[in-house]
């Protein structure tokens, strides 16, 4: 990489950090330090809510998505702005008029001190082991493109990042996050005007997307109703809706960003502005992968796009058959980019019967790319001993490192900082609130000065910061990861949704009801993970509903409740 | 469920809306190009 990104990079790491600090305001006192005194304007707090849910993982292994399965991902999130209006009508004003700092404080007010420490260590348990994931993710990416060791990669993105969230506390993140949203679409925008000036000049956008089209990656709707594809209308709508209410509604990640808002209807605006935005802000996302594919369509490409699995299997014991499966490829890939330009030219020319014969060319090319693609894979795969292997994480960031202009180069490569940073700030943020909130606080040191906790606070963050760091460098040794954040995350999930539902719709829940409830709404889930192959977006709902019907019947039989009524 | 004003509920109903327009614009997208 040239000196001049290096440059840009260096001076992102250091303006963010800089930056991040310098808007602290009444940061010596908890309730500044935690929720930025509850002062914060709507469209920060919104722009910090989706910086916040936008990972690197979104901008490599989604636009990675987009480049082999084209534009179905983003059914995932269609319910997305029906959740934002649920919790608008639902916790979001509990939240405001509880006064509360953490979602599970509000759980000892609803019921009890043991329902509100054990969702709190839930959370804390699955948000640390997923953030150790989320800095992974581009960690190990970053160390490829960049050639350095997955642990310095680590390291650049957690010492900024813990630093001004440990200093700033939830001011410097949100304000931050506002800064590394602009930049992260900024970046995305630059990359798709790349990518669409680098089409050949015979083919228009509109041929180029037909094209796509014809691939099947600008397919947008499966109505097929199957709860082990998750990438269906069914999940995206039904399923998902479960995870969206459980991630934005009681996860402290998010919580605490709506909590910092001047007013209920201000936390709601904020919440909304996801709704209108995150669907086209995913859909550029995927379309940028989508272009990608166009790209390497007419532009001679890698097979692989992890460097370094390419370059060992160049020269070790495999290489007659990788470079026969290269020679395959080239094959391949020049028909096919002679039958996308004839399909393109017939188009054009208005003659269907031409346009037919090429688009059934085409789509044997691109079978057959595939084909040879998947066994380059499997090669990898028998070669490095992981069976799970895939290189979609790395089209994005190789096409950026070895297609982009100078320059521009530094500041995608910055892009994918800005949105591991935010990620992780408003992650540790929120760990080290709850844990002080939550546990030292709660049981441990109840009447000590604000100074005090703020000091334990600091402490928390950075000890987060540096498990998350560890485990992220362990994670980089599990390979593939994409998907694997939402994994961990929808084991507790729906279980935790249901304890809230239960709090806030069913007022005759009791205590006890709540907790059996939570724990037969895991143990389903285990047994679902276990025993099934159901995708792990339908885990949400089946946690929420045994939690809530388990929660019910115990309630209606607890004697707590019997004596209180 | 806490719904405490016409505006708030105008402000839904205009989500609900464009939600709807823009998966109808998304299929109309993947049916011209495919």
């Amino acid at each position: 990489m040239h000196p001049i990104d290096w440059t840009i990079i260096a001076i992102y790491l250091a303006w963010i950090v800089w930056d991040g600090l310098r808007l602290t305001k009444n940061s010596h006192e908890l309730e500044g330090y935690f929720l930025a005194s509850r002062s914060l304007p709507w469209w920060a707090v919104g722009l910090s809510v989706m910086a916040t849910q936008l990972s690197a993982i979104t901008m490599i292994g989604t636009t990675g998505q987009g480049y082999t399965d084209g534009m179905r991902f983003l059914q995932f999130y269609y319910a997305l702005p029906i959740a934002m209006i649920v919790l608008s009508v639902t916790l979001v004003p509990f939240f405001h008029k509880a006064r509360i700092f953490t979602a599970y404080e509000y759980l000892e007010r609803r019921f009890d001190a043991k329902t509100r420490a054990f969702t709190s260590l839930l959370f804390l348990l699955s948000r640390s082991m997923s953030l150790g994931v989320v800095i992974s993710a581009p960690a190990v990416v970053l160390a490829v493109v960049l050639g350095l060791n997955v642990t310095a990669t680590v390291l650049m993105i957690a010492i900024p990042t813990a630093v001004y969230t440990m200093f700033g506390g939830v001011q410097a993140v949100t304000w931050t996050d506002v800064k590394q949203m602009g930049l992260i679409v900024g970046g995305l925008g630059a990359a798709a005007i790349v990518l669409v000036i680098g089409l050949p000049d015979e083919i228009g956008v509109v041929q180029a997307l037909r094209i796509a089209g014809v691939s099947g990656r600008m397919q947008t709707f499966d109505f097929t109703f199957d709860i082990t594809n998750q990438y269906t209308f069914w999940s995206g709508t039904i399923a998902a809706l479960f995870l969206f209410c459980s991630y934005f509604g009681t996860d402290q990640s998010q919580v605490q960003r709506y909590l910092t808002a001047r007013s209920v209807a201000e936390a709601r605006r904020s919440l909304l502005m996801s709704a209108y935005w995150k669907i086209p802000l995913q859909a550029l996302v995927l379309i940028v992968g989508v272009f990608l594919f166009l790209f390497y369509l007419f532009t001679p490409g890698p097979m692989l796009f992890n460097p370094v699995h390419e370059r060992e299997l160049q020269q070790g014991p495999r290489a007659a058959d990788y470079r026969g499966l290269e020679e395959r490829f080239e094959a391949a890939t020049a028909s096919r980019t002679a039958a996308a330009t004839g399909m393109a030219r017939a188009e054009a020319g208005g003659d269907t019967q031409l346009y037919g014969a090429a688009k059934q060319e085409f789509l044997r090319r691109e079978a057959e790319t595939r084909a040879i693609r998947g066994e380059a894979l499997s090669l990898v795969r028998e070669t490095t001993g992981d069976a799970t292997y895939n290189d979609v994480n790395f089209v994005f960031p190789t096409f950026i490192t070895t297609q982009m202009p100078i320059g521009i180069i530094g500041l995608l490569i910055a892009a994918i900082l800005a949105a591991a940073m935010s990620t992780i700030a408003a992650e540790l943020a929120s760990l080290s609130t709850a844990t002080v909130i939550d546990f030292y606080r709660r049981f441990y040191r109840p009447e000590a000065t604000d100074a005090h906790f703020l000091s334990v606070s600091r402490v928390a963050t950075g000890l987060w910061g540096l498990l998350a760091s560890v485990v992220a460098v362990w994670a980089a040794e599990l390979g593939s990861l994409i998907e694997v954040v939402n994994r961990f995350g929808s084991f507790f999930y729906g279980s935790i949704l249901g304890v809230f539902i239960l709090a806030v719709g069913f007022p005759r829940a009791t205590a006890n009801g709540a907790f059996v409830g939570l724990i037969a709404g895991m143990g389903a889930v285990a047994w679902t993970v276990a025993y099934t192959n159901v995708a792990f977006l339908w885990h949400n709902v089946i946690g929420a509903v045994v939690v809530v019907v388990v929660g019910l019947a115990i309630s209606a039989i607890d004697p707590v409740r019997r004596r209180a009524v | 469920v806490s719904i405490t004003s016409p505006g708030e509920r105008r402000e839904y109903l205009r989500v609900i809306v464009l939600w709807l327009l823009v998966l109808a614009g998304l299929f109309a997208l993947q049916e011209y190009f495919s």
